[in-house]
């Protein structure tokens, strides 16, 4: 039998607080979400009824039900692919800068990180007046300089309006990584750089051969921080911006969730697509950790 | 024996003394009534709830003292959502501010009480109330609130840009709205002669409904089935013209897809557009100078269309399921219903005094018929445009058909999208009606 040390009963007391607001806030929101998601609603009202996976079915079965599912699918993967690859690009770039000392001063260096600060919604408002159809900062600018002659719709406009919420987006969410990647680079020693430069390795060769390798943990970290954000925290851009418009050219799964829960009342079926997009970030996180796993990288090249 | 009959007396003091404090206390207990609604005007709406609360105390038919509003406010395009959320969690409301089309959802999920099953005297009022209005408070025949304010849908045109243009009178039909837009066009009187909000959001149902309506349009019949073709027809027909006219005359300007009547309104008061659809309350601000630069060149035409038909939408006030708690909450509850939406005594004047303030003050339409009477009220709506057109258009105007069924909040946002499709071209019109019908039919079946 198990004996349990004062030690132990310490450690235990000491973890119990983190355990109980792991339970209470994330654990048992979690199972209490499943367990919405295998019943049935009506106009906001639990029909008592356990369907188990029937709101799952629906949603890739009947079109008609939850419409639009698999159009919003791929709305949601061109937007998050789009955005992880423009904000990891980016965001490496300004960190490769800074480092370089391209950037050196402070106040540019802080003020980068102000468009993280700015609370979501706050930064969404903002950006649709700078969108405005009628007195957007944008529209002004780019009719002052002659290259529309009147102001124009940016978010009903259906080949822009994606990526108009896309740079939003990005430009919220660069800072944060970009931090990352300058910690990340800070942790490799100039010897290295030193080593490489003295055996005569070019820019591009020290960077793909040095830099990226040594980021490889860091950049783990960032791609999957990235995808969880790309998938569901564009939402408050949706919301302001387009509301899923023009059409469905905005519409993506985060939308849907919304919609399916809070306009139609369907708290199972919304439930479910939320499990569903979570699904999503799994594979995506799986296929990261599988792919950019420094012990694989070594051993495809040979090592160990 | 004596000694029995003191402490007999003793407890019968005591038992007394403690009955009379519980009544007392119970008479002298605050109600405290939650409230909510949308965020507009609030500063008004702060001292109307004040003066009910000076009101229910001293003048009502049942005065109540200590009665005090807390009230809650949420954007109007997020009502739905606020309100949805807080009665899925087990929160409630005595009182609420509703939209027309939210009435049946909230209804069937229970979360808001028939009036009149609780105070049948409501009934009362439906004689002097525009019927539309009475359809759109009215679900499985009961009537379940007052209203706040009630209005149609117009068409506003600038005076000044036609006469610019040697345009002697308003269109009367859409073929006519096209034609005059390109003269303007043409002319170069204005860009965009005509908006009309498209987002996908608030206010398109209204001017969505409006315009099938104009043309003598119908989605849904009585018995709540689907009744427009969707290969012809007059909602066909009305979202061709749109479409037609945002991609090809481009008499509207494609960003109406991003706009709502606010900006409508606010495009138009710049002088930005020559013809307008927009709620009536919106249309006070065009003539008043100061706040709109084409102040004098505003005004009313009956809205263009075979048939001049309008939507007619309502806002209202309604009981909520946590007012029946108890007795004296549910009356203070109805008080304020009443008070706000329906004739009350007010410093000794019987009238609807909350509707005519807000009618005077904001320009907000109203259902009331014998409103129009009332001189200062009448005054107003002239100032605003042609009152006869005015009074004409609201005959015309009809509440959403299919808006007593449960599902049509959601049918109307799926529309929207479907609609903003055909619109932008991602599909044929005739297949977007056929994914609505289907829609409709697929809900009304679960």
């Amino acid at each position: 039998m198990k004996r349990y040390t004062k030690t132990s009963i310490f450690a235990y007391s000491i973890i119990l607080p983190s355990l109980l607001f792991i339970f209470i806030f994330l654990l048992f929101p979690l199972l209490y979400s499943i367990s919405i998601s295998f019943r049935g609603y009506k106009y906001g009202v639990p029909t008592g009824e356990i369907v188990w996976f029937r709101n799952f079915v629906d949603i890739f079965t009947k079109e008609t039900v939850a419409p639009g599912f698999y159009e919003s699918l791929l709305v949601t993967l061109k937007f998050t692919v789009s955005a992880v690859i423009a904000v990891v690009v980016i965001s490496l770039t300004i960190a490769l800068l800074i480092k370089e000392r391209c950037i050196t001063s402070t106040w540019l260096k802080y003020s980068l990180l102000l468009p993280y600060a700015i609370p979501g919604v706050i930064s969404a408002v903002v950006w649709n007046w700078i969108y405005d159809a009628n007195f957007g900062v944008l529209n002004g600018v780019l009719f002052k300089l002659g290259l529309i002659k009147d102001y124009v719709g940016i978010t009903s406009n259906p080949g822009l309006a994606l990526w108009a919420i896309l740079f939003a987006y990005v430009w919220k969410f660069v800072p944060a990584s970009t931090y990352i990647f300058s910690a990340g680079l800070a942790t490799i020693p100039d010897s290295v750089y030193e080593a490489a430069q003295m055996d005569g390795a070019g820019t591009f060769r020290t960077f793909f051969k040095i830099t990226i390798p040594s980021l490889m943990p860091v950049l783990q970290l960032v791609l999957v921080m990235q995808t969880i954000f790309a998938l569901v925290m564009h939402f408050g851009l949706v919301f302001v911006l387009t509301q899923g418009g023009p059409g469905s050219r905005t519409r993506t799964l985060a939308w849907l969730v919304y919609m399916e829960s809070f306009t139609y009342t369907r708290f199972g079926r919304g439930t479910a697509m939320a499990i569903i997009l979570a699904l999503i970030m799994v594979v995506f996180i799986y296929v990261y950790l599988v792919l950019l796993n420094p012990e694989r990288q070594i051993e495809r090249k040979g090592g160990r | 024996m004596k000694k029995i009959f003191i402490l007999m007396v003793c407890f019968f003091i005591l038992a007394a003394s403690v009955f009379a404090g519980a009544q007392k206390e119970e008479a002298e207990v605050p109600v405290t009534l939650k409230f909510a609604g949308w965020t507009y005007d609030l500063e008004k709406v702060t001292e109307n709830l004040a003066r009910y609360e000076e009101w229910v105390a001293t003048e009502a038919d049942t005065p109540i003292p200590g009665v005090a509003v807390e009230m809650d406010d949420a954007g109007y395009g997020e009502f739905d959502t606020h309100i949805t959320t807080t009665f899925a969690a087990g929160g409630s409301y005595d009182v609420l501010y509703s939209s027309d089309h939210w009435l049946s959802k909230w209804a069937e999920a229970g979360w808001v009480v028939p009036l009149e099953d609780h105070f049948p005297e409501v009934r009362n009022y439906i004689q002097d109330i525009a019927p539309y209005s009475v359809e759109a408070m009215t679900y499985k025949g009961k009537l379940y609130g007052l209203p706040y304010y009630t209005d149609v849908m117009y068409f506003v045109y600038n005076k000044k840009m036609l006469a610019d243009a040697g345009i002697k009178a308003p269109p009367t039909t859409w073929d006519e709205v096209k034609e005059q837009a390109l003269k303007l066009k043409k002319a170069g009187i204005t860009a965009d002669p005509m908006m009309v909000g498209l987002k996908a959001g608030s206010w398109f149902d209204e001017a969505f409904f409006a315009l099938i309506y104009s043309e003598g349009g119908s989605l849904i019949d009585k018995n709540l089935n689907p009744v427009f073709r969707t290969d012809s027809g007059p909602v066909y027909d009305m979202i061709e013209w749109v479409k037609g006219s945002i991609n090809d005359t481009k008499i509207i300007p494609r960003k109406v897809l991003e706009m709502t009547a606010v900006d409508v309104q606010q495009a138009f008061k710049k002088g930005d557009t020559a013809f307008a659809i927009v709620p009536g309350y919106m249309i006070r601000e065009f003539n008043t100078p100061g706040i709109s630069d084409v102040a004098g060149q505003a005004d009313v035409a009956m809205m263009p269309g075979k048939s001049h038909f309008t939507d007619g939408y309502s806002r209202m006030y309604l009981m909520g399921k946590s007012a029946l708690r108890e007795e004296k909450v549910k009356q203070a509850s109805w008080n304020l219903i009443e008070f706000m939406g329906g004739e009350t005594t007010v410093d000794g004047t019987k009238a609807y005094h909350i509707a005519r303030r807000w009618a005077i003050e904001n320009g907000l339409g109203f259902s009331v018929l014998s409103l129009w009477n009332d001189p200062e009220v009448n005054k107003v709506f002239s100032n605003m445009g042609n009152t006869e057109v005015m009074k004409a258009q609201k005959e015309k105007a009809k509440s959403k058909e299919g808006i007593s069924a449960p599902w049509f909040a959601e049918w109307i946002s799926l529309v929207r999208t479907e609609v903003q499709k055909a619109i932008i071209g991602e599909e044929k019109t005739s297949s977007v009606l056929d994914t609505i019908k289907k829609q409709w039919v697929d809900l009304k079946r679960e």
